[in-house]
């Protein structure tokens, strides 16, 4: 069945066959029209060719349910081209039945009347009248003859048996007869004379013509003879004298006139035709139609199918085009439309074709150039990040655009989110950055062509100072297209000059004035020795206590100078793998049994890896740190100091980080920023210098330290110092010194 | 208007019809075959039948308005043959033709296969001449393999023709069991 189908498929879809079918229809129907017309030739093939149309509207109509088929269902799937195939079919169906329905009916209307008025009343009745005027122009020559017969029959009435066959022939010659018989009235024949010498036996009457001549003693009437031509028979009795029982029939034939003949002949094949076509009007006028049904139903179902094949064919490049448009749509250019016909739908896809290779053409160009932005925007982002300043740009309306890892790193923002945000949002990101968001607005609105300004960054870290230098960006048409800010962490650096400066300050301190300390010590103590047992009491104790005085002073002066010139040394590291917990537990146990009653706390993680550090730096970082605390939580009772040591990691450096925590005052926030830096002390007491040295010991050990007071209270030191590059393979990274 | 509705009904009628008598295609038993016999004589088989036609009213009316009816009479000797259908051995068909003579009011039958023509006044007479089928001789005993004669048989039947109708006719004659004349088939044996 799928195969019938696929075959009616493909029958329906080409042409020639189709239109082979067709020719061969139209060749059918006019047999069929001929063969109504009850020509002898065609007659017997009529109910062929009927059933060969009837089989050929099948298969139109076959061809057409498979194309009305497939029209429905890519009309329901909204297939390309449906619904303009359906429009067409419909209006090419409608323009086929419409006037060929008008003919039909008018045809059939005429159809109807024609064969009605062949027959005429008049006309039958003139047949009638014929019939009847060739029978009576006959009668008389049938009484002449039965009269005729009749006198034979008186003269062989008493003929003897023997002389019966002579007198016959000479009657029959003498009447003209064709045939005379002599036949008992049992119709068995005694004698007969006939003018067909083939004839062997003579021709019998009718039973009906013996009981009417046994009955009347005569019969005398018309009778067909052959293929056409009239006879005129005639019975008689024969009354026998002689044998008055046994009666005898003379039955003869005659024949017509031939003009006569012809004439009555014409007249009854006339009437008996005109009789036939009456009784036929009906079924005629059913055959008429019939076959003008089946040209109309043959010609419409072509029709109809011609509407299915050439609907399909106007639509078969509007298909292709909008399937050509679907796929760019979808943004495919690559597709291949093919061109169909050379008409203007043709050059219409070949001109759709041209125009989706240009545009993959330009769309290619397009992504080459695109890729080349690309390129260049990831070497731009490349050399952006391998920058040590931090770059930001902004387009007119103050919205970041571009912003390298530098300046997350700097800002500590990521600023890879901050990208679209309008300058102002920024804030957002993190409260720190409030002044620098406020230098950058204030000189962008300013307009100035190129413009740098130090901002100082508040955070609980202590301060950065950012160098931050900006310029207008402009656009091809001399435009001010955005701006571009640069900005520099100088914080490093600035600590770098107040300390070069510091050390240089001690330096000279050391140099100019530990020098002249001794001298004044000796003159002091000479002056003392020479003079004290000379004077008198009170002088000799205003001496005693001012050379004393002088003495305890220049000692004070001597350890100061000590200590300066120990912040400006710069001693060679011993560098080896230390555990710092170790070395902390053994700092601790100076203290642990001090007279202040401080409660120590230890807190060390499990699996801290050694640090690489010199041992005797990182015990005085440790002891000055503690002294530190120590002194910080002098006045309160409660004091505590906790000392944490733990892995941390930070800009993914694996680091160790030692915590210094005191329950103290904490830092002042004036001093948050310089707590480092040396004569920077909250203390009566002591140099100042012991958190400078701090730091100056991590960062000979490229490590960072930031002081943080704590939420509940109290200041907490940090330290981080790298892992040992026999723990970890992070030794070289850079470090980023905090404070 | 209704005329022509009428008109149409009847095309779909003629359409529809064809299919229902197709299917059917069996004979009204309007003809019977009342007696047939083979009779052997000088090695000749010959028919002796005896038929009965009884015309349904439409092909009466026919033969009165002057359309020419042919009646075939059918006899085939055949051998029987296992699974499949029986092998024909020969076959003879016997055609006479009826016709109503208007001017003479006879009506003439006349035998197609010999040319003879014969007029009656009535149609039982005509009827009558054509049923009664008298040493028709069929064929020769010759023609029939001896070893195995037994195995033979023959069958007639006698039918209207339908070929011969005129064409309009022929349309309705399809639609209308009434032109469906014939009789079934008669064995006979040898």
């Amino acid at each position: 069945m799928s195969r019938v189908i696929s075959a009616l498929k493909r029958v329906s879809d080409s042409f020639f066959p189709v239109l082979a079918m067709g020719l061969f229809l139209v060749l059918s129907l006019s047999l069929l029209s001929t063969a109504t017309e009850n020509s002898i030739q065609f007659g017997r093939m009529h109910l062929a060719l009927v059933v060969i149309n009837a089989l050929g509207l099948i298969v139109l109509v076959g061809l057409i349910g498979v194309n009305f088929i497939r029209l429905i269902r890519n009309y329901n799937r909204n297939v390309v081209g449906s619904r303009l195939t359906a429009r067409l079919v419909f209006i090419f169906v409608i323009l086929a039945v419409a006037p060929v329905s008008v003919v039909y009916y008018f045809s059939l209307g005429f159809l109807q009347r024609g064969i009605d008025s062949w027959f005429d009343v008049r006309v039958e009745q003139a047949m009638e009248n014929a019939l009847e005027l060739s029978r009576s122009s006959l009668d008389m020559r049938i009484r002449e003859l039965l009269k005729q017969t009749r006198d034979m029959a008186d003269s062989l009435a008493d003929a003897p048996e023997a002389t019966v066959m002579l007198n016959l022939s000479d009657l029959r010659h003498e009447g003209n007869a064709y045939e005379l018989t002599l036949m008992t009235d049992g119709g068995r024949i005694i004698a007969s004379s006939t003018d067909d010498t083939t004839a062997i036996i003579p021709s019998k009457p009718d039973e009906v013509i013996l009981s009417q001549v046994r009955q009347n003693k005569s019969y005398a009437g018309l009778a067909p003879s052959g293929d056409f031509g009239l006879q005129i028979r005639v019975a008689v009795a024969i009354d026998s004298l002689v044998v008055p029982t046994q009666q005898r029939i003379l039955y003869a034939l005659y024949p017509i006139a031939d003009r006569i003949s012809s004439l009555a002949d014409s007249v009854q094949s006339a009437y008996g035709q005109h009789k036939e076509l009456i009784y036929l009007r009906e079924p005629l006028k059913n055959s008429f139609t019939l076959t003008l049904s089946l040209v109309l139903l043959v010609s419409l179902l072509t029709a109809i199918w011609a509407a299915f094949f050439s609907a399909q064919r106007l639509v078969a490049p509007v298909r292709l085009l909008a399937v050509g448009t679907r796929a760019v749509a979808a943004g495919n250019y690559d597709k291949k439309l093919p061109v169909t016909s050379n008409d203007e739908l043709g050059s219409l896809v070949q001109s759709f074709s041209e125009m989706t290779n240009k545009i993959s053409l330009a769309r290619d160009e397009a992504n080459k150039s695109k890729e080349q932005v690309e390129r260049e925007r990831a070497y731009l982002k490349a050399v952006l990040g391998r920058l040590s300043s931090g770059v930001i740009t902004l387009d007119d309306e103050l919205t970041i655009r571009v912003a390298n890892s530098t300046a997350s790193q700097i800002l500590e923002v990521d600023m890879d989110r901050a990208v679209g945000v309008r300058l102002k949002a920024l804030q957002g990101y993190g409260v720190h950055l409030r002044d620098f968001i406020d230098v950058l607005k204030r000189n962008l609105i300013m307009n100035q062509q190129d413009w740098s300004e130090e901002v100082t960054i508040s955070r609980k870290q202590g301060n950065k100072i950012l160098m931050c230098r900006g310029a207008i960006l402009h656009s091809d048409e001399n435009e001010r297209a955005g701006y571009v800010v640069v900005f520099d962490d100088v914080t490093r650096l600035v600590h770098a000059q107040r300390e070069a400066a510091w050390g240089e300050v001690a330096r000279r301190l050391a140099h100019e004035i530990k020098n002249p300390l001794t001298p004044i010590q000796l003159s002091a103590e000479r002056l003392r020795r020479k003079y004290l047992s000379t004077m008198s009491p009170e002088d000799a104790e205003v001496l005693d206590r001012s050379t004393h005085t002088i003495v305890q002073q220049v000692e004070s002066m001597k350890e100061m100078v000590k200590a300066f010139s120990e912040y400006a040394r710069v001693p060679k590291l011993q560098l080896q793998s230390l555990k710092i917990e170790a070395l902390v537990n053994e700092v601790l146990d100076l203290y642990r049994d001090d007279e202040f009653g401080i409660k120590f706390t230890l807190a060390i993680d499990e699996n801290v890896p050694d640090v690489e550090a010199d041992a005797g730096r990182i015990r005085q970082l440790l002891h000055n740190l503690i002294k530190n605390s120590i002194e910080s939580t002098r006045k309160r009772t409660d004091a505590k100091i906790t000392i944490s040591v733990s892995n941390a990691q930070h800009l993914g450096q694996h680091l160790v980080e030692l915590r210094v925590v005191d329950n103290g005052p904490g830092i002042p926030d004036n001093m948050i920023d310089t707590l480092f830096e040396p004569y920077t002390t909250t203390k009566t007491k002591g140099g100042g210098l012991g958190l400078a040295v701090v730091k100056r010991i991590v960062e000979e050990h490229s490590g960072s330290v930031f002081a943080e007071n704590q939420h509940e209270g109290g200041a907490c030191v940090v330290v981080r110092l790298p892992v040992s590059t026999h723990d970890s393979g992070n030794s070289d990274a850079s470090l980023l010194v905090q404070a | 208007m209704t005329g022509l509705v009428r008109v149409l009904c009847k095309v779909c009628l003629l359409w529809v019809s064809p299919l229902l008598v197709f299917s059917g295609n069996t004979m009204a038993d309007e003809f019977v075959i009342n007696s047939a016999e083979l009779v052997l004589t000088e090695k000749v088989y010959q028919l002796n039948a005896r038929i009965e036609f009884d015309f349904s009213k439409d092909v009466l009316a026919a033969i009165e308005n002057g359309v020419p009816m042919v009646i075939e009479t059918e006899i085939e000797f055949l051998k029987p043959r296992n699974y499949i259908w029986d092998e024909e051995v020969a076959s003879l068909e016997q055609r006479y033709q009826l016709q109503y003579h208007a001017l003479t009011e006879q009506y003439i039958v006349r035998n197609l296969n010999s040319g003879a023509q014969y007029t009656y006044f009535s149609l039982t007479a005509a009827l009558q001449k054509i049923g009664n089928i008298d040493h028709l001789p069929l064929i020769d005993e010759k023609l029939l393999s001896d070893r195995d004669k037994e195995n033979y048989y023959a069958r007639v039947r006698t039918h209207l023709g339908f070929e011969n109708l005129p064409v309009p006719l022929k349309l309705n004659a399809l639609i209308s069991r009434s032109w469906w004349l014939g009789s079934e088939w008669i064995e006979l044996d040898l």
